[in-house]
């Protein structure tokens, strides 16, 4: 599994501490409502809402990053588990001492609010209570038993004068409020000590508790609170009439207690109901205790874990940016910077890796650089060295090839792909006709000459090849890099030129030279014969006659020659036209199939089992020619062809023309072939050239003119043996020679075929 | 009538403590507007009507250890609007107090200040009575702006009552927030107000 950067989605420390701020407030304002505090105990709801919010706020932002971790965790973070350690440590020791303040606290805030109240102090409180009622009782009886005896009195009075026996009643009986009722509750009279009541002009009845009491036949007493601290008597009987059936009413006896015994039982009230509230209050204040407690401690754990989530990431950051950088490093990504870091061992130990970076990055840019630069030369050597008409091969010390150039391939006449990085001999080897450029390689090679070069001669299946060598040996800072670069031209077509330059030279002497002094010698011979061969007798003028015969014969022989070395030196005078190679060829056909039956003055040899074969592209197209040209160039060599076969049986010559493309024929392919004994091989690459022949007659022009007439036509030619005999002459001869001339001069930078070279 | 059991306190987690907030047993004893007859004359509104208040077991004793309670009734008079909210013209806020006198074991109402035609406090021999005596409504004379009173409209009046935690002393207003035995309120009713 890949691992991944640790991201840095965490709590911020801001974030973190307003929020906690604000929760220490609001505990605080709680607290201070728990204490009875005026001040926010009505905002006691809002604040126990703010810090439940915020402890789940809290606990919500720890789970995230909890869960956040154990997706880094799982996914192999970077620092994920150093962040998980080092979290587990933090939460720890932080965790465990409040728990341990938060248990104890509890412990001593429980026993400390249970000691407050006293078994014995609630028993004396309960005591003191049931004193006071106590004392109320026997006033109460005392009323009671007061109110009976009135309630006596009253049953022979009637509702009229009802009035006049309670305000004797009282006055007799000194109570503060007599009031009689009727069965429905309503007043009949009331007398009061002290008039009306302050706060009411109706006596306060009793309630329908007490009045079902009093309809049991029961007395009721007791005591009433009456405002906010005095206290009274109420008793109330029933009054039953003397006559049977008479209705029931009530009799309702107020008694004000004395000063002193309301101070002493409402003392006694107020402080049980204090102690009672109390003691009541106690779970309740220990639950509130609890929960601001808890509530502290739960936070601070809260904070303390978030405080150490937010620890954790800032300890283990420049931890996990070194991991990642060391990682991008270990990757080739030496551009990766850490962030800068305080002044701690951290930020030294950040910078010192980003200057570490930078420097690797700065030395492999300018490798990079310097690699680029190298590419560019070696792709501009390669290039230049590519398009050199000069074959270039190099070789490593161990005369491995290394390199070369397609000039190399073409020259050569081999794919040296098949050698590269193989030994120089196995050249050889696989190509024996190049032994002695291989030979002569290995001869400088081993020498351990810095340069020299030397001109060599190859036979290949084109014919000989003439190579000017020239080797140096390169230098480099390591010998395993050193090794010899060997530059070869193929100068086989610049010695013909210069051999053809040297023979044009050689005719146009002769014609001047030569031809010259033999017509006075003609002259001179016929002048002799004329004057002195009357003078002479008869056995001399014979002699005379057979001297000067042979002189004037030979003189026009010699004529005939300087005339053709003429020919061949004088510049051609071409009268180009559209021709019809294939009507040329077959007026050619047509001329040799007559003179088959015929004595040629000059040529003695009959061809009667000639055969001449035709293969002609019907779709040859007309070339730009001279058709006289042409036509001598077909006529020697067939010639030539004839001469071959002159007593072969089942001689055989065929023709043969095609277009060299197809679908833009620009240049025409001729050849003629017999089956004659071939060519020799030590003639094959001076066949062109003037009197070569194997001929025992003939100037020897025959082919070297044809040469020229081609080369007029800026054509090409070349000869090769058959292997099953005989010869072929091949001719391309540009459709429009013009054009092709202009072509030629554009395919200078491509590479010649092997046979154009020949030619 | 069932009681409602609650986590103790003292050694409650807060977690449960919290927990208790949202799942608890619902309190069977409840504030109820029984019945109300608001009657609107030119300026004065007359309510009379009878509100059961059921105290919970957790609030009886509370009240029977000294903890006087508050208990407050909202009077809001509204008029009727077709496709508006209604238009509140006026809202009165009694609040009625109600508190054990152990010497002499009377239950004390002391009815709201505004209440001056009634006794300072009133006693009752049992709790009943006394509840009775605070879920009775009986308002002569609620006075109220001729100008907000226009036309012939209808009025609404809503009444709710409920236990006021807020007045509670502090150190048990923490149980009463947290626990829904405290939680003592009819919601809102509306009752159609007779001219």
């Amino acid at each position: 599994m890949e691992r991944t950067a640790l991201t840095h989605k965490g709590i911020g420390i801001i974030p973190l501490t307003v929020l906690s701020a604000l929760l220490f407030i609001a505990l605080l304002m709680m607290n201070a409502a728990t204490q009875n505090s005026s001040l926010f105990g009505n905002m006691y709801s809002s604040l126990l809402l703010i810090n439940v919010l915020g402890v789940i706020l809290l606990l919500g932002l720890i789970l995230f990053n909890i869960y956040h971790l154990f997706i880094q965790l799982r996914a192999r973070a970077v620092g994920s588990r150093l962040t998980l350690r080092l979290l587990g440590v933090l939460v720890l020791l932080a965790v465990t001492p409040v728990s341990v303040v938060y248990f104890f606290s509890l412990q001593a805030l429980n026993r400390g609010i249970d000691s407050w109240f006293d078994v014995k102090i609630e028993q004396a409180m309960d005591d003191a209570l049931m004193l006071g009622r106590t004392a109320f009782d026997a006033l109460k009886q005392d009323l009671a038993a007061t109110a009976e005896d009135m309630a006596i009195e009253l049953e022979n009075t009637s509702d009229k004068l009802a009035l006049t026996a309670l305000n004797y009643l009282r006055e007799q009986h000194n109570v503060s409020e007599l009031t009689l009722y009727n069965p429905n509750g309503q007043i009949i009279a009331s007398s009061s000590k002290e008039g009306p009541d302050l706060t009411s002009l109706i006596p306060i009845p009793p309630d329908e508790t007490v009045m079902s009491q009093i309809r049991q036949g029961l007395t009721y007493a007791n005591l009433d609170p009456v405002g906010t601290s005095d206290l009274r008597l109420r008793v109330v009987v029933p009054v039953y009439g003397n006559k049977v059936g008479s209705p029931v009413r009530t009799l309702q006896v107020l008694q004000q207690l004395p000063n002193r015994y309301t101070k002493l039982g409402e003392s006694v009230q107020s402080a049980f109901a204090e102690y009672e509230k109390l003691a009541y209050l106690r779970g309740p204040l220990k639950f509130g205790f609890t929960l601001s407690l808890s509530l502290v401690a739960l936070m601070t754990m809260l904070i303390v874990v978030s405080g150490a989530i937010f620890t954790a990431r800032r300890v283990v950051k420049p931890l996990r940016d070194l991991a990642e950088g060391t990682e991008a490093v270990a990757k080739g990504d030496y551009s990766k910077q850490l962030p800068a870091g305080g002044d701690d061992e951290f930020g030294m130990l950040a910078r010192s890796f980003n200057e570490m970076t930078h420097q690797v990055h700065r030395a492999q840019t300018q490798l990079r650089r310097s690699q680029f630069e190298a590419e560019a030369q070696r792709t501009y050597l390669e290039t230049v060295l590519e398009h050199l008409s000069s074959g270039v091969i190099s070789f490593d010390q161990r005369q491995r090839l290394r390199t070369y150039n397609s000039a190399a391939v073409q020259i050569l006449g081999i794919n040296l792909e098949n050698n590269q990085k193989k030994p120089l001999a196995s050249i050889s080897t696989d190509h024996e006709q190049l032994a002695p450029f291989v030979d002569t390689v290995r001869e400088a090679v081993s020498n351990n000459q810095q340069e020299w070069h030397a001109d060599i001669v190859l036979y290949q299946q084109a014919g000989r090849r003439v190579l000017m060598l020239r080797g140096t040996k390169m230098s480099a800072l390591t010998s395993r890099r050193s090794g010899y670069v060997v530059v070869f031209d193929d100068v086989t077509a610049l010695i013909q030129a210069q051999r053809d330059a040297a023979w044009g030279e050689v005719a146009r002497r002769l014609a001047h030279e030569i031809k010259n002094p033999l017509t006075p010698i003609q002259l001179s011979a016929e002048r002799i014969r004329h004057k002195c061969m009357k003078q002479l007798d008869e056995k001399t003028q014979n002699t005379l006659e057979r001297a000067t015969t042979t002189i004037i014969d030979q003189v026009e022989a010699l004529k005939t020659m300087v005339n053709a070395f003429s020919d061949y030196a004088r510049p051609m005078q071409m009268q180009r036209q559209p021709v019809d190679l294939n009507t040329l060829i077959k007026d050619i056909k047509e001329l040799y199939r007559v003179s088959a039956y015929t004595q040629d003055s000059q040529k003695q040899q009959s061809h009667p089992n000639l055969s001449i074969e035709l293969d002609l592209d019907d779709e040859l197209p007309k070339i730009m020619a001279d058709p006289g040209r042409l036509r001598q160039i077909l006529h020697n060599l067939m010639l030539n062809a004839g001469e071959a076969l002159a007593g072969k049986n089942n001689s055989r010559v065929r023709i043969t023309t095609r277009c060299i493309t197809k679908d833009n024929c620009h240049t025409v392919h001729l050849s003629i072939e017999d089956n004659g004994s071939g060519i020799p091989p030590e003639m094959m690459d001076r066949l062109f050239e003037p009197y070569v022949t194997s001929k025992e007659k003939g100037t020897g022009l025959g082919l070297a003119i044809v040469k020229k007439i081609v080369e007029e036509h800026s054509g090409s030619l070349w000869v090769e043996n058959i292997e099953k005999g005989g010869a072929c002459i091949h001719l391309h001869l540009p459709v429009n020679p013009a054009l092709e001339t202009g072509n030629k001069t554009n395919a200078m930078h491509n590479v010649p075929s092997p046979k154009e070279s020949q030619a | 009538m069932r009681d409602c059991e609650k986590p103790e306190p003292n050694i409650a987690p807060l977690c449960l403590l919290l927990l208790a907030i949202f799942v608890s047993c619902p309190a069977i004893a409840e504030f109820q507007v029984s019945n109300i007859e608001p009657r609107l004359t030119k300026t004065t509104l007359h309510v009379t009507g009878i509100l059961d208040l059921g105290l919970s077991d957790k609030a009886e004793e509370a009240l029977s250890k000294g903890i006087p309670l508050d208990i407050v009734i909202d009077l809001s008079l509204s008029k009727k609007r077709t496709f508006l909210w209604n238009d509140r013209i006026s809202m009165w806020i009694i609040r009625r107090n109600i508190r054990y006198h152990a010497l002499s074991g009377q239950y004390l109402v002391i009815p709201d200040a505004s209440e001056s035609d009634k006794p300072a406090i009133e006693s009752f021999s049992s709790l009943q009575e006394a509840m009775a005596q605070v879920g009775n409504l009986d308002f002569d004379q609620l006075e109220l702006s001729a100008d907000k009173l226009q036309g012939d409209n209808d009025y609404v009046m809503d009444v709710r009552a409920y236990l006021d935690i807020a007045r509670l002393p502090a150190p048990l207003r923490p149980v009463a927030y947290t626990s829904p035995a405290w939680h003592l309120n009819s919601g809102w009713t509306q009752w159609n107000v007779l001219r």
